[in-house]
């Protein structure tokens, strides 16, 4: 008997080892949903798209840091020399491809890239909203194209979600990229998905528009000199009606002036205090003034705060006084744009006795952020000023510049006075490229299309082989000195056969044994 | 798992043991003095001199190390008691562990009561039960180590020796005191005696003066931990048990957090207080069963049988929370510990909560072996178990990991031809075994899912009422393909021992090859616009020889004893995933890009970077090899400039004994292997260690061999061979003196055994390494990277050893 059970003990201990347990191996996972099965409703579809604008708006740091330091407009600046070497590096054209703002970007464009496959790939045709998804999609996959080409000339074509063996892309040809970027373009405008703002002083609209999608259009044609149809692109946008010049410069790219009349895309931040680490963003800490170096006055803290200062990009005096031939040491845009050392002085800023900074004498007013712009929940670390990607301004500007090309001096005379006009410049006639050219550069300055626009106008070396040849020095009295830190002309400024093409990123370069580095790098 | 457990053994007995132990930090690198430190940004022209004159009285030369570290003490006690017979043993103790850190104060501290009660009792003929338990109590404070970001051991090399480390009112240099007439920069931190922690004006970076590092943040940790077995071994017929065995482990563990409002320098500073807890506790539990057969057949037939199973699964469960200020929101009530918990938090303080979501991992197995051995002469073995990874490790068809083994050994001795030889040779045994072993590393999460997650929220207004869009995408690109990792070993190797046992000697072969070797956080492309799942990307090959010589011998009443252990390691990757061929980057430091590698025809994380020629000597600047010969210094200049993993690992244990005095003597060391030194940086006017900057080039040394200050190319040069150096080392662990005095002595006093000793560890170690402690350096992707990692400290122990 007691064998028995004994046996029958054993027998079930046994038993309950063995079974069952394959079962249990199975564990859900939480907070995730299906890649096989989402992608089916709208709000899936635009959940879809938002990951893009997501994405789009944290490229904004790079994207504005990396892109302003390769121009004649700023020093990089900083706490000091070598506070973020990664900026002077830009700033003085001795950087490497192992470069971390462009290799920041290079990756942004690739992950836009990604996210809009992601949507083409999946999301269906069989509603408005997910038809609109899909325009939405193609238009950031153009700009991001756009971006790659206009800097890197053929990077690798990725038009779908990659498989593993597809991981080594090889080099794209540029006139392939133009290609998709154009049927990109053109296709997203024709679904007649996209929206349109409801009227000129509509702020409400958030995502891209056909205009934004027509101006980007135009670009891509003035970039390859097709200038009529990039006239025809620009004429559809002024033509709309639905945009115009904002009346008050001063605060063009202010939070104040959030989505105005005149902006043709924008990525959107918001104060909300409860999140307000959704808003994360370095960028606005890094532009703001150097204000652990300076002595405030209290009327100056109680509106621009003191915490996370780090003084990044100051305006050169080349700029200055670029501005100063133009419109005079008083000019409205000027003075709306740039304030110099004994302007600051007087709204309450000040060099501490002793302490001295890297700059020429100059400080950025347009980008200038406040309390206002930086709740003190995120400690200096977020930004709830929306980015601005395209101005109406700008596309004036492209308009003239495909105008005249085009021989249309007319229309190239109406859009820069415009342009001027608003800016309190007197206007004319018979405006050259030159003209235009300088024109851009004033009323762009900082908002990250110079170096581009240098390569394409064949300038950029001429106006950035002398970046990094000295480094100036404020000291609390005002005065500016300079330092030299490149010793040996070879290394750094502008190089021809070399900076035509920003370098591809030292990672993909060892990743990917298919693609080839640019020439000179 | 294998867990050896203490078993009470004959008589009863108590034994009480004590160990105090002074600790001290045992190996500093040398940085620059204050007046080398200033000469040093004078010639690099980062620091200007009227700063120097404004900022520093010629004086001060403060060696942070020495502010920072201290000699401390710990405490180990513990008494146990035990008993046993033919029917069970019982063992218990108790032990209470009190150390505090090197860290001047009382900042790492470590606290620990431990419990132990083990038991087994023949209950019946057929059944014997058997159960082991421990309990502890423990409580910690830390500080921050082993980041280039935030380590106490690298601020001490970092900072300035020109700040003093602590200020008193009256002596208070401008940058400091224009902080106390202000509160928008948080609060300068004190000893509360009116000394207040320096703050440099020169070093500007996370890395703080010591003393706030450590002072602006207080961060305990308490926790009590149950573990054990309970066993059921049925004995129902002759040769045969069964075996139920339940492994548990019940934890728990409470975390307080406090960040003071605190001013260390203009970027690092805060006037305001946070508050973190948190509670998690987790509960694990194995469950075994297996039935084990052996018999022998006629004298030489020895045979046995075992096959079982077992299923495990481990919960974790935790909430934790905080409370923050803002710049205009102090975040508590009042600036008063006793107002540090979240019921005295300020209304308006940003809360944020985690947690309170369950996280399982479960594990299945199945396992059998077979063995046979002829008269302990012939011995073979063979074994085979199956493992099954849970759903959020390994996706569902590639599961389960199937691992044979097999080994044979041949007792050489044991055969009648030997027998003449006994007198020599009193053993020799050959050995081969050959087996596989699957990890699954550190997977878990469901890394290999392709799953949509969020990306954040996206606002659709542009103020006033949120309305958000949650944007959501593929969190990775996802491996369904994924499996488990596959290491193969095979091993040929022999025993012997001569002259009456007195000289023994063990050699072995081994050769070890790592297949699907699980590789995580890799990119295969930026291109791809996504993060990478894991996959399976290589195979590793290692191979070396193990050696071991002992030797024993008695000369009239002394005892000489010498054991030498000697392990070769060579490691190469001999495969890897054709999506990965360029190899795959592991560490990084700081912004200079990645410094190890693994890559083809390379040891395993190899380093990876510039090879470093010399320094121009008409510029001062450093100049590297141009291995592609296009002219530039380039990416496709970097290759192979060391390894982490050592050739060569050895050990030496000394031992002598006579009368009542023993002394011991062992030490390990390493060859072959380098350390990456990422103790400099430079883009910050930090201090530098005295071997990058004493021989440096100036106009007037010409021939220096490392840079100029402030010379061009120093990103190249932190990641080129300059800063590699040999981590070849030799470390005394331990001399070890002992006295145990004459029986009739203590058992006059009672006592059964006494013994005191004292002993010196880690005490001397013999390096070129210009670093901390070449014995501890980064692991996985980053061994033989140093960081600035807690070092070993030197101990003297002195310790007492009774037996009632």
């Amino acid at each position: 008997m007691k064998r028995t059970l004994i046996y029958s003990l054993m027998a079930g201990a046994m038993a309950m080892g063995f079974s069952g347990c394959t079962d249990e191996l199975e564990i859900s996972q939480h907070g995730v949903l299906n890649y096989e099965t989402y992608y089916q409703t709208d709000e899936d579809a635009q959940a879809a798209a938002a990951a893009i604008y997501l994405q789009m708006r944290g490229l904004a740091y790079n994207y504005l840091i990396a892109k302003n330091c390769l121009t004649d407009d700023f020093y990089a600046a900083g706490g000091g020399r070598n506070d973020n070497a990664d900026f002077e590096q830009l700033n003085e054209f001795t950087f490497t491809p192992n470069q971390n703002l462009l290799q920041g970007m290079f990756e942004s464009y690739y992950q836009i890239i990604y996210k809009a496959n992601v949507v083409l790939g999946h999301v269906g045709e069989d509603s408005e909203t997910k038809l609109r998804c899909r325009a939405e999609a193609r238009v950031f996959r153009a700009f991001a194209n756009f971006e790659l080409t206009t800097l890197w000339g053929n990077p690798p074509v990725v038009d779908h979600e990659l498989n593993s063996s597809e991981y080594s892309r090889p080099n794209g040809s540029t006139e392939e990229l133009w290609a998709l970027i154009e049927s990109d373009l053109k296709e997203a405008i024709e679904s007649g998905a996209l929206k349109s703002k409801t009227s000129v002083n509509d702020k409400d609209t958030w995502q891209v528009t056909k205009e934004f999608a027509e101006a980007l259009l135009g670009k891509a044609y003035l970039w390859q000199g097709k200038n009529a149809e990039a006239a025809a692109e620009f004429e559809k946008v002024i033509g709309s009606g639905l945009y115009d010049l904002y009346s008050d410069y001063e605060n063009v790219i202010q939070v104040s002036a959030k989505n105005n009349c005149e902006s043709l895309f924008e990525t959107v931040r918001v104060y909300d205090k409860e999140n307000v680490f959704d808003n994360w963003d370095f960028c606005g800490a890094m532009l703001r003034w150097r204000l652990d170096k300076m002595e405030m006055t209290d009327e100056f803290k109680a509106v621009f705060g003191t915490s996370q200062n780090y003084g990044f990009l100051a305006p050169t005096k080349d700029l200055y006084d670029a501005f100063v031939a133009e419109e005079g040491k008083n000019g409205y845009r000027l003075n709306a744009t740039m304030k110099t050392y004994d302007q600051m002085r007087n709204i309450g800023m000040s060099l501490i006795v002793g302490q001295s900074i890297i700059n020429e004498g100059y400080f950025m007013w347009k980008w200038r952020s406040g309390i206002d712009s930086c709740p003190s929940e995120g400690y200096g670390f977020c930004y709830t000023n929306n980015f601005r990607w395209m101005r109406l301004a700008e596309v004036y500007l492209l308009a003239a510049e495909a105008n005249l090309a085009a021989g249309n001096q007319t229309k190239c005379d109406e859009y820069m006075n415009k342009v001027r006009t608003r800016a309190q410049v007197a206007t004319k006639s018979g405006y050259t490229l030159a003209d235009i050219q300088n024109e851009k550069r004033l009323e762009l300055c900082g908002e990250s299309v110079r170096f581009q626009d240098l390569l394409r106008w064949g300038l950029a070396y001429d106006k950035l082989k002398d970046n990094g040849a000295r480094c100036p020095q404020l000291q609390s009295n005002g005065e500016v000195t300079y330092v030299t830190y490149n010793n040996d002309v070879n290394l750094y400024g502008f190089k021809k056969g070399k900076h035509e093409h920003l370098p591809y990123p030292e990672t993909e370069i060892e990743l990917n044994s298919a693609i080839e580095q640019n020439p000179g790098w | 798992m294998l867990v050896t457990t203490r078993k009470g053994k004959g008589e009863g007995k108590i034994t009480y043991d004590f160990q105090l132990t002074k600790q001290s930090i045992a190996k500093v690198p040398e940085v620059m003095n204050a007046e080398e430190f200033m000469n040093y940004y004078l010639d690099a022209g980062l620091i200007s001199k009227e700063t120097f004159y404004n900022n520093w009285d010629f004086k001060t030369n403060t060696n942070w190390v020495d502010v920072a570290f201290e000699t401390s003490t710990m405490q180990h006690h513990t008494l146990t008691f035990q008993a046993g017979s033919d029917k069970g043993s019982l063992y218990m103790s108790a032990s209470i562990l009190k150390n505090n850190g090197i860290v001047t104060g009382n900042a790492d501290i470590y606290n620990r009561l431990t419990g132990m009660l083990n038991g087994s009792w023949k209950i019946k003929e057929w059944l014997n039960v058997e159960s082991n338990n421990q309990v502890n109590y423990s409580k910690s404070k830390s500080v921050a180590e082993g980041s280039e970001y935030s380590s106490m051991l690298l601020t001490v090399l970092q900072l300035d020796p020109l700040t003093k480390a602590t200020y008193t009112l009256e002596d208070m240099p401008d940058n400091m005191r224009r902080i106390l007439n202000t509160t928008e920069y948080g609060e300068l931190l004190s000893d509360g005696n009116g000394n207040y922690y320096g703050v440099s004006p020169f070093v500007t970076m996370e890395n703080l003066n010591p003393l706030i590092m450590r002072d602006n943040a207080l961060s305990e940790n308490r926790g009590f931990n149950l573990s054990g077995s309970t066993a059921l071994n049925f004995t129902p017929i002759k040769d045969l048990v069964f075996t139920s065995r339940i492994g548990y482990s019940l934890s728990s563990s409470e975390g307080y957090g406090v960040n003071h409002d605190y001013y260390a320098n203009d970027s690092q500073h805060r006037n305001y207080v946070g508050l973190s807890a948190s509670e998690n506790s987790s509960t694990y539990y194995q469950w075994e069963n297996f039935a084990n057969w052996s018999h022998t057949f006629g004298d030489m037939h020895h045979a046995s049988a075992m096959i079982g199973s077992s299923f495990s699964e481990s919960r974790g469960y935790g909430v934790s929370g905080s409370y923050t200020g803002s710049d205009d929101d102090f975040g508590v009530k009042k600036d008063d510990p006793l107002f540090w918990y979240f019921a005295y938090a300020t209304s308006t303080a940003t809360k944020s909560l985690s947690g309170g979501e369950p996280s399982y991992s479960r594990k299945l197995a199945y396992f059998g072996r077979l063995s046979y051995d002829y008269g302990g002469r012939y011995l073979a073995q063979f074994s085979l178990r199956a493992d099954a990874a849970d759903s959020s490790v390994l996706p569902i068809d590639n599961r389960w990991g199937y691992f044979p083994a097999a080994s044979l050994g041949w007792a050489i001795t044991e055969e009648d031809f030997m027998q003449p030889t006994r007198e020599v040779l009193d053993q020799l045994k050959l050995r081969a075994s050959w087996g596989q072993n699957g990890s699954i590393a550190s997977l878990g999460g469901y890394s290999y899912a392709n799953v949509i997650a969020s990306t954040g929220n996206y606002p659709t207004t542009q103020d006033g009422d949120y309305g958000y869009i949650t944007g959501y995408a593929p969190t990775s690109t996802g491996n369904d393909e994924l499996k488990w990792e596959t290491s193969e070993q095979f091993n040929i190797g022999l025993d012997a021992r001569f002259l009456s046992n007195s000289l023994s000697l063990t050699i072995d072969y081994y050769k070890k090859k790592t297949k699907d070797l699980i590789v995580t956080g890799i990119t295969p492309s930026t291109v791809v616009g996504n993060a990478s799942s894991p996959v399976n990307a290589g195979d590793i090959e290692n191979s070396g020889v193990e050696i071991e010589i002992g030797y024993q011998k008695m000369i009239g009443e002394l005892m000489l004893g010498a054991r030498a252990n000697m392990a070769t390691l060579k490691n190469k990757v001999t495969y890897i995933h054709p999506s990965l061929k360029e190899g795959i980057g592991g560490t990084s430091f700081h912004t200079y890009g990645t410094i190890t590698r693994f890559e083809v025809g390379h040891p395993a994380w190899y380093f990876y970077g510039y090879k470093f020629k010399g320094v121009n000597k008409e510029t001062g600047n450093p100049e590297f090899y141009d291995l592609n010969n296009d002219g530039t210094i380039g990416t496709e200049d970097k290759t192979e400039i060391g390894k982490g993993m050592a050739d060569v690992t050895y050990g030496l244990t000394l031992t002598a004994a006579w009368k009542g005095i023993d002394l011991i003597v062992f030490g390990t060391g390493s060859a072959g292997n380098d350390i990456f030194s990422c103790l400099n940086r430079s883009d910050y006017n930090v201090n530098k260690l005295t071997e990058f900057v004493e021989n440096r080039w100036t106009p007037t040394n010409t021939n220096g061999t490392t840079p100029r200050a402030g010379a061009n190319d120093m990103d190249k040069y932190m990641i080129s061979d300059a800063c590699v150096f040999s981590g070849n080392y030799f470390k005394i662990k331990q001399i070890q003196l002992g006295y145990t005095l004459p029986h009739d002595i203590s058992l006059k006093a009672k006592m059964e055994n006494v013994r005191i000793y004292c002993s010196l560890d880690d005490f001397f170690t013999f390096t070129k390494y210009p670093g901390f402690d070449p014995e501890v350096t980064g692991v996985g992707n980053s061994l033989g990277v140093d960081k600035g990692s807690y070092p070993n400290s030197k101990k003297v122990v002195f310790g007492l050893n009774v037996t009632f």
